[in-house]
């Protein structure tokens, strides 16, 4: 009886170490582990100009212009408390649009314009049904060819 | 850039993710299975032998 | 005495117990997978892949469950030495490390058509990455060990390991909500649900069938263990009785 509570105290103190050093160790990780900076954590000082970085956050509503030669666009990345202008030459996902989250590789300009090389459409968590009322609506939107 | 995926390329995504779990969980659940049917089989085949040899 | 008694009554639960839990795991799977392919309709925005979620979640409550599991049984083995405890472990590591598998490749399917990409380093798939590691290396170190041979028990490393290797649970249901993630945030909370009613019937049957399904599986391989343990046993005596 006496081992098996001694094996037992060890095997929780041993765990309450590990969880410990691993919930520390994330912590110190949350900088690092993150998979890209939000317009308010750039415009906190958090990305050097011409330096890779990833730029997250959602595309203002009706800031999507495209430019004059057809395949480059630019919009504006927000989180609410700040904004970044992004320019991106080249073939977004299907799911990539305005009030939509989206992930971009690229850097800072000098001039504070976010310049990406490839951008990934980001999902939410909600999961609905079509709404069948407004589907020709959006149909409507699809390019002309 | 619709913010909608459309189209019937997106069924070729679904077949995948479907085929490729059953395949898989298939193959464990028939491994398992012939290996616990097996192990089984001879466990009791030498239960059997063990008695007539102890001549009960 | 001990040792023989508990696989004994254990046994007289799972043998009538894994046609059950086959069955009704298999008939769950593919009602839930039926619903979910023709049943539902496509999600808004996400379309037809958003039916990948009828498989990509039960993998991931499963591999993560696995692991949970595994490192109760480590404890179990540890303190305990409870003989049905190694075993247990044994047999849960293949189906935990299959449906940790099946997460990231059903996840990184979806991936390509929603974000664009099959594969990022970013904290959900790569802490579940390291788990799949972890299945793997549990694996490496107890198959063909001292107590694969005797009786199933887990050597102390391995349960420690067990142990060890469950922090990483907690850092992948964390993930999202910690680090900024191109992995979405949990659409089932406390809370609720963020997935529409209408298409979040097929998702409850697909996760309790392959639970069961699982289930099914760490039994049939619990069981051969033991019979393998007893085919051993029995050719020892055998060996004896032959000497005398």
């Amino acid at each position: 009886m006496k081992a098996k509570h001694q094996r037992l105290i060890l095997a929780a103190v041993a765990l309450c170490g590990v969880a410990g050093a691993g919930v520390l160790g994330a912590s110190a990780l949350r900088d690092e582990a993150a998979y890209f900076r939000t317009p308010a954590e750039i415009k906190a000082g958090q990305a050097v100009v011409g330096e890779p970085m990833r730029l997250g956050g959602m595309v203002a509503a009706g800031s999507i212009q495209r430019q004059s030669d057809g395949v480059t666009i630019r919009f504006v990345a927000t989180d609410g408390k700040a904004s970044i202008p992004v320019q991106f030459t080249g073939i977004v996902p299907d799911l990539f649009a305005e009030n939509s989250g989206m992930v971009a590789d690229g850097r800072m300009l000098a001039d504070g314009t976010f310049v990406a090389d490839r951008i990934l459409a980001k999902h939410d968590e909600r999961y609905m049904p079509p709404q069948m009322g407004d589907m020709p609506k959006n149909m409507k939107v699809a390019p002309k060819v | 850039m619709t913010g909608v995926i459309s189209g019937n390329g997106q069924w070729a995504y679904v077949a995948a993710a479907y085929i490729l779990t059953a395949l898989l969980t298939g193959i464990v659940l028939w491994t398992s299975w012939r290996a616990m049917a097996k192990a089984e089989k001879r466990s009791d085949a030498l239960r059997a032998k063990n008695r007539r040899g102890d001549g009960q | 005495m001990h040792a023989y008694a508990n696989p004994t009554r254990f046994l007289a639960i799972a043998k009538p117990l894994t046609p059950w839990l086959l069955g009704l795991g298999l008939l769950l799977v593919l009602g839930g997978a039926f619903a979910g392919l023709t049943m539902v309709p496509g999600e808004a925005k996400q379309g037809e892949t958003a039916r990948i979620l009828y498989v990509h979640v039960p993998s991931a409550w499963l591999g993560m469950g696995g692991w949970t599991s595994l490192a109760v049984t480590g404890l179990v083995q540890l303190v305990w030495r409870h003989p049905l405890a190694g075993i247990a472990a044994r047999a849960i590591a293949v189906p935990g490390m299959l449906f940790t598998a099946l997460c990231l490749a059903t996840g990184s399917i979806w991936g390509k058509p929603t974000w664009g990409t099959w594969w990022e380093w970013d904290g959900r798939m790569t802490s579940m990455l390291v788990l799949l590691f972890l299945y793997a290396g549990f694996i490496a170190l107890t198959s063909g060990d001292e107590g694969q041979r005797q009786g199933g028990s887990l050597s102390r490393g391995a349960a420690i390991y067990a142990l060890v290797g469950a922090i990483n649970i907690p850092i992948i249901n964390r993930s999202v909500v910690w680090w900024n993630s191109l992995h979405q945030g949990p659409s089932i909370t406390l809370g609720g649900s963020s997935i529409d009613k209408a298409l979040l019937w097929p998702l409850g049957l697909t996760v309790l069938g392959f639970s069961l399904l699982f289930g099914a599986i760490v039994l049939m391989r619990m069981r051969r263990i033991i019979a393998d343990n007893r085919v051993a046993a029995r050719l020892r005596r055998l060996a004896d009785d032959e000497e005398n």
